[in-house]
């Protein structure tokens, strides 16, 4: 069962891994906010799942911190970063 | 827990090539996201190594509040810069027939 968990949650951290791929040559800005909102949601699901594997009950609140940070840096992002058919080159 | 020992090296991997990419960016957006990721994997290492206290404020400070204001703070400045007309600047090529 352990075992299991913490398979199940590294499996999430090469998916992470490979979301950073998108960050990096996204070609707007948003892709690669929306990518920092995968990671996010990656997270929320990696530390729950060490929540249970760890048997440390703590592990649920930083999650839910986590859900907490993301929707407001997609606030701030859309708010005050995004403007549309704006294309933002990465050189 | 040689599930543990995977997990803990994909995180130490991912910390050390996120910090490297995050400090050698030429795109200060490409940046700013990459250190939001940061702190996200860094919060994880922490609650991984049995400090959740610092996890927690690692994730509300280090990445939400700091992420945010980054965020805020280049939308402002890409403004300034754009709010004003685009000068077409080109750049002096020595010995070019500029008219």
């Amino acid at each position: 069962m352990n075992v299991l968990l913490l398979g199940v949650a590294t499996f999430l951290l090469f998916n992470l891994a490979a979301g950073l791929w998108r960050v990096m040559r996204g070609p707007t800005a948003a892709d690669r906010m929306l990518a920092a909102q995968l990671f996010g949601t990656t997270a929320v699901a990696v530390l729950l799942l060490l929540a249970e594997g760890m048997e440390e009950a703590e592990l649920r609140d930083i999650a839910l911190v986590f859900a907490l940070l993301a929707a407001v840096a997609a606030v701030a992002f859309v708010r005050r970063v995004w403007s549309p058919g704006a294309r933002h080159d990465a050189d | 827990m040689s599930a543990g020992l995977v997990l803990d090296g994909l995180l130490a991997a991912i910390l050390i090539w996120l910090a490297w990419a995050a400090l050698s960016s030429r795109d200060l957006f490409r940046a700013i996201v990459l250190f939001i990721a940061f702190g996200l994997v860094l919060s994880m290492a922490w609650a991984r190594l049995g400090a959740p206290d610092v996890a927690l404020a690692e994730a509300a400070i280090g990445a939400g509040l700091t992420g945010a204001l980054l965020l805020a703070t280049w939308g402002r400045l890409r403004g300034r810069k754009t709010s004003e007309e685009q000068p077409h600047a080109r750049p002096h090529q020595g010995e070019d027939d500029a008219d």
